[in-house]
């Protein structure tokens, strides 16, 4: 086996003097070539379930959102392949400026939703047009079905590429993560780590596991189920404020009674009681 | 629609601004698109509200 480099055919796989696999760049799946972050659609973060509405500009499944009319959805994954079904309004993408190099780019997936690319217009599978580096665009699926969604350079599509659940994971966390939400884990999850100030006050830090895009929007809720901080015994947490973060992480503020100054904490929580500190730097 | 934040600790005004529709912690950051809203909205001529 031996590989061909031609000016014209491009690089080939050669064995015995026979091309077993022409212009192996448009035919075979070369390393970090998908735009597309969560093409799978196998990262769900905010755990989306069901028949899924969204808003105008309100995420589900990571890193796509609800277009100006708002996407209303199912989904279904299948030997681990998510095939989302838009009955209304569309779903997009926004993909960073910083992934992108200018020139054409074909965007593809496999289901009977229409797409387009930036200012485009809907068409099957197999959308092109221009991108201009640097600068972010946004693509964007009308109603039908759609999965392995994948945007690459050039005026050819190429099967998927598939990434390790971990790298995609990571990806998306670029733009989104979440304490919390777990609805598998039952168990008490320490979240963070902090000292007692005062009678009402621990102070918390916690270290974001992705460097996010830039510092993020921070909500929580922590009224479907006991947080607790584990100090000086184990006291209720009635809120979490002051939250301080840039894109590697910061502090909050953990209420309860009772504290005394000196004394480190743990802030725990059960996962799948709801509660949640969401970080959001979207785009 | 907003509302300024002091800090924890020292009672100054922080550079985060929360959105009172969902409590949301907004950082003065140029690249965090919530707080582009919030630019936009003041630039609207809206003001938020003082801390508490």
């Amino acid at each position: 086996m031996s590989v061909n480099i031609n000016g014209s055919t491009g690089v080939s796989l050669v064995q015995d003097g026979v091309i077993v696999t022409a212009d192996m760049a448009s035919s075979v799946p070369l390393g970090a070539k998908n735009k597309i972050i969560n093409g799978n659609l196998g990262i769900n973060q905010r755990a989306v379930t069901g028949s899924v509405v969204l808003g105008a500009g309100i995420y589900g499944h990571d890193r796509w959102k609800a277009g100006a009319s708002g996407c209303s959805y199912t989904f279904a994954t299948t030997a681990n392949v998510t095939t989302i079904t838009i009955s209304a309004g569309s779903l997009l993408q926004v993909i960073e400026g910083l992934n992108l190099q200018s020139g054409t780019h074909t965007l593809s997936w496999t289901g009977t939703a229409t797409a387009k690319i930036g200012g485009g217009s809907y068409s099957a599978s197999g959308v092109t047009g221009t991108v201009t580096g640097g600068t972010n665009m946004t693509i964007d699926f009308s109603t039908g079905t759609l999965s392995l969604v994948q945007l690459e350079e050039g005026s050819t599509a190429t099967p998927f590429e598939h990434r390790m659940y971990g790298q995609e994971l990571s990806l998306c966390q670029r733009y989104f993560q979440m304490l919390g939400g777990d609805t598998t884990f039952s168990a008490s999850h320490a979240w963070a780590t902090g000292a007692v100030f005062n009678t009402t006050d621990c102070w918390m830090s916690y270290q974001l596991p992705t460097t996010m895009r830039a510092s993020p929007t921070i909500t929580n809720d922590i009224s479907s189920g006991v947080v607790q901080m584990i100090s000086d015994g184990t006291k209720t947490v009635s809120a979490l404020n002051s939250f301080s973060f840039n894109a590697k992480g910061g502090r909050f503020k953990a209420v309860i009674t009772g504290g005394v100054s000196g004394y480190s904490g743990v802030l725990q929580a059960v996962d799948s009681d709801g509660n949640y500190i969401k970080f959001a730097a979207e785009l | 629609m907003y509302k300024k934040v002091n800090d924890g600790i020292t009672n100054e005004e922080t550079n985060i601004i929360i959105r009172i529709l969902d409590n949301a912690y907004i950082p003065f950051d140029p690249a965090n698109t919530d707080y582009q809203e919030y630019l936009a909205w003041v630039a609207e001529g809206n003001t938020p509200e003082e801390a508490d």
